[in-house]
């Protein structure tokens, strides 16, 4: 999991994950948290919402999720939000590691 | 008000009245095809089945908590006990416009100062009284700049929340507009029009403030890029930011909407929510010269989205109530009051209005502003 872009934000950043941001949130969702809107959601007529200057898609935006912090997320919460994420992905890794023995 | 339902003689009266047989006649203009003969609607339910169905919707319901990290263009913000006191009252619990000033100075006062605090924190002089939403307001403001350029190209930066750059579509389609997109940099998900050439017919520039990645745009630069090209820039700014960053209209936004759901809203699927535009009185000025030497004045409204509540001038430091020139008078005020539609943003205004103090006095000391 890595930031999608380097930019400066305010209350709400993009994540780059290493796996479908739908199969993430509906995971984390599973687990208590929801994590945020995966990129997807945001498209509009098929077009990607992040494109290069060639308009083709730089990263799947299918692994890209948009998470929002404002003051009604406590630190508790916040702490949570990666504990659960880490489990997610650990569990996500795990799942495909299986199917491609 | 009471409400008291018609009856059925009430109906046949009526119909007689006006020469028609049915209800469905008063809809004889609009082709068949295009009226639906049946309604899919189940039997009606006795009071204490749609309350158990009204309960078991609410059951379904998995209302935002402190785990929720949604947002994209609507965000949970704690809302104050006060606020929903004060919006609650009965002289704020419709949505409609006063039309009597001299009954609704209360109201009109609150107008006021909703436009006060939208001009201090966006760094402009003019602001109206609220438009249906944050979307609807850009696509005006996008309106009103093509208007005073005079061209016909809309350059929409990828950065704008995608369902906002489609009400700007939308309304273009209509007089054929041409909205150009302009990417983001990949590297630093900013909008960079230093490198985009603006043709000569790009009338205005549109661009979020945070984009809709969450990230923070150097609107400086892109005022220049804009004012280069002798376009207008136009911000969408989430307002609850501008405790922090500068003021959009002191960087060089020459008209700045955005949407104030985030201060006193509930996200409650989407909305209701309440738009708001600031603009400079030059802007204003201009706008509506252009628009009355253009114009019959029945469209002159469409100079300046939505009413706005001027106060009359200040004197002797004294600020005196406001004249708050109704709405929709037109006819009886052309040169005070402007108003394409019915303002129906009253409770979403108010409770931005209620929770907006807050919002500036918690911030006493912003790291970014000037």
């Amino acid at each position: 999991m890595r930031p999608f872009v380097t930019g400066p934000f305010f209350s709400e950043f993009a994540l780059a994950l290493p796996c479908s941001a739908e199969d993430f949130a509906r995971e984390m969702r599973a687990r208590g948290v929801d994590p945020g809107v995966p990129l997807t959601r945001m498209e509009r007529g098929g077009r990607p919402v992040f494109e290069d200057t060639a308009g083709q898609p730089r990263t799947p935006d299918d692994s890209v999720i948009l998470v929002a912090v404002t003051e009604v997320n406590t630190p508790k919460a916040l702490e949570a939000y990666v504990v659960t994420a880490r489990e997610v992905l650990e569990g996500l890794r795990a799942r495909v590691a299986e199917a491609s023995i | 008000m009471s409400y008291l339902v018609h009856s059925d003689d009430d109906r046949r009266c009526l119909l007689e009245a006006v020469g028609a047989e049915s209800i469905q006649d008063l809809f004889s203009s609009i082709p068949a095809v295009l009226r639906r003969a049946e309604l899919n609607l189940a039997p009606g339910m006795s009071e204490a089945e749609v309350r158990a169905h009204m309960e078991a919707l609410e059951a379904a319901n998995r209302p935002l908590r402190v785990n929720s990290f949604l947002g994209a263009g609507c965000y949970n913000h704690f809302v104050p006990a006060a606020v929903r006191a004060l919006v609650s009252r009965g002289e704020f619990a419709t949505a409609y416009t006063p039309y009597q000033p001299e009954v609704s100075q209360g109201t009109l006062q609150g107008i006021f100062e909703f436009q006060t605090c939208i001009c201090e924190l966006t760094g402009l002089e003019v602001a109206n009284a609220s438009l249906y939403d944050g979307p609807s307001a850009l696509a005006e403001a996008a309106f009103m700049a093509l208007r005073l350029t005079r061209r016909e190209t809309i350059v929409v930066s990828a950065g704008l929340h995608p369902e906002a750059a489609q009400v700007v579509e939308t309304f273009a389609a209509g007089p054929g507009f041409l909205v150009q997109r302009i990417p983001l940099d990949p590297l630093s998900g900013t909008t960079d029009l230093t490198q985009a050439t603006l043709s000569s017919d790009v009338g205005v520039v549109l661009v979020q403030q945070p984009n809709c990645l969450g990230v923070i745009e150097d609107l400086r630069p892109l005022a220049d890029a804009a004012h280069n090209a002798e376009a207008l820039l136009v911000v969408s700014v989430d307002p609850s930011t501008l405790g922090i960053l500068e003021a959009p209209g002191r960087l060089g936004a020459d008209i700045v909407v955005g949407d104030a759901q985030v201060f006193g809203n509930a996200p409650s699927f989407g909305g209701p929510s309440v738009g708001f535009w600031p603009a400079p009185p030059l802007i204003c000025d201009k706008c509506r010269v252009a628009s009355w030497a253009r114009q019959p004045m029945s469209t002159v409204a469409y100079a300046i989205p939505s009413p706005f509540r001027p106060v009359s001038s200040i004197s002797a430091g004294q600020r005196p109530p406001p004249i708050s020139a109704p709405t929709r008078h037109l006819a009886l005020w052309p040169r005070r009051s402007i108003c394409p539609y019915l303002d129906h943003t009253g409770l979403g205004r108010w409770a931005r209005s209620a929770c907006e103090e807050r919002i500036i006095s918690i911030v006493p000391s912003p790291p970014f502003r000037a």
